[in-house]
């Protein structure tokens, strides 16, 4: 089995490169920093994405694997090209392993599969 | 992370500063599709790339679909290759949701990670049993401590006796000992 933790602000990530317990980190990714962590851990404001992707690189490079959230920005991802671009960089700039997306419906699914085909291809 | 030493923790600082400069550029992901298995890193846990949450808004969403439409739902996703199913302490009644929607297809042909809460007062091992009962799952693949936020988490975190900022191994006993088969003996986990 796996173990690991989910982290919510930058001091809380900051604290996962060098853990020689964690086996997987649990990070929220998209392009925009939407919903994304911040200095605050509570607040809705941007986050910052360079710091962020810097840490997924860090604890990949320490042999964690790395399952991101947020792909959809809680629900602000109104339009298919950021739900497009998301899944695009969370995996070719941020390179993650893995994402979660909750779905309310089927076609909410075919395109998540789609649109993660795409990053992909 | 108090076991961590003051050399460590530098070459680490060292080592974030030489990747922050090259952290936006392109890596270029291997090529595959969203139901691929992948490894979870030294976890070796296999999953699909493309998870099932049932976390929207703390599962409400997914909580308002109802069983039949949820069922619907998740029986639409394993059905599209999507393996990966993922839950949490947090997410209200869904563990036990996740359950029934998933009762009746074999439990190693699909992962299932949670997520718990990590407080004072509460023993861990008692409420992963506790989940694992809702969720009607002999064991989950992944568990999660969920909702880390203050810098101080691998110290302060302790589970069963053990935390995240010990270095040792032999820590991983106890709290992660999921049931019946125990201490990371999900049969499949590792393939």
């Amino acid at each position: 089995m796996g173990y690991g933790a989910s982290v919510h602000g930058l001091p809380a990530l900051r604290r996962m490169p060098g853990n020689k317990w964690l086996e997987i980190a649990m990070i929220r990714m998209n392009h925009k920093g939407t919903r994304m962590d911040a200095e605050d851990f509570d607040t809705n404001g941007p986050g910052n994405v360079p710091e962020v992707v810097t840490h997924v690189k860090q604890v990949r490079a320490d042999g964690m694997g790395v399952i991101s959230m947020k792909l959809v920005g809680e629900g602000a991802f109104t339009s298919r090209a950021d739900r497009q671009a998301a899944m695009k960089f969370a995996f070719n700039n941020a390179g993650v392993d893995a994402v979660t997306v909750g779905y309310k419906n089927a076609a909410e699914i075919d395109e998540a599969i789609e649109n993660l085909n795409l990053a992909l291809a | 992370m108090s076991q961590c030493s003051r050399r460590k923790f530098l070459k680490a600082g060292l080592a974030a500063g030489a990747i922050a400069g090259v952290a936006n550029l392109p890596l270029r992901a291997a090529r595959g599709t969203a139901t691929d298995w992948v490894t979870l890193g030294k976890s070796g846990v296999k999953v699909t790339r493309l998870a099932f949450g049932t976390g929207t808004f703390s599962g409400q969403v997914q909580r308002d679909l109802g069983q039949d439409q949820f069922n619907r739902l998740v029986r639409h996703a394993y059905d599209n290759g999507i393996r990966f199913f993922e839950t949490s302490e947090t997410y209200g009644d869904m563990h036990r949701m996740l359950g029934i929607a998933l009762k009746g297809i074999p439990r190693d042909s699909y992962r299932l990670m949670s997520k718990v809460t990590t407080r004072e007062g509460v023993n861990p091992q008692a409420k992963i049993d506790e989940l694992r009962r809702l969720a009607s799952t002999e064991y989950f693949d992944i568990m999660l401590m969920h909702y880390q936020h203050v810098g101080s988490w691998p110290a302060d975190t302790v589970l069963a006796g053990r935390h995240p900022g010990s270095q040792s191994k032999a820590g991983r006993g106890g709290l992660w000992s999921l049931g019946p088969r125990a201490a990371g003996a999900a049969p499949h986990a590792r393939k």
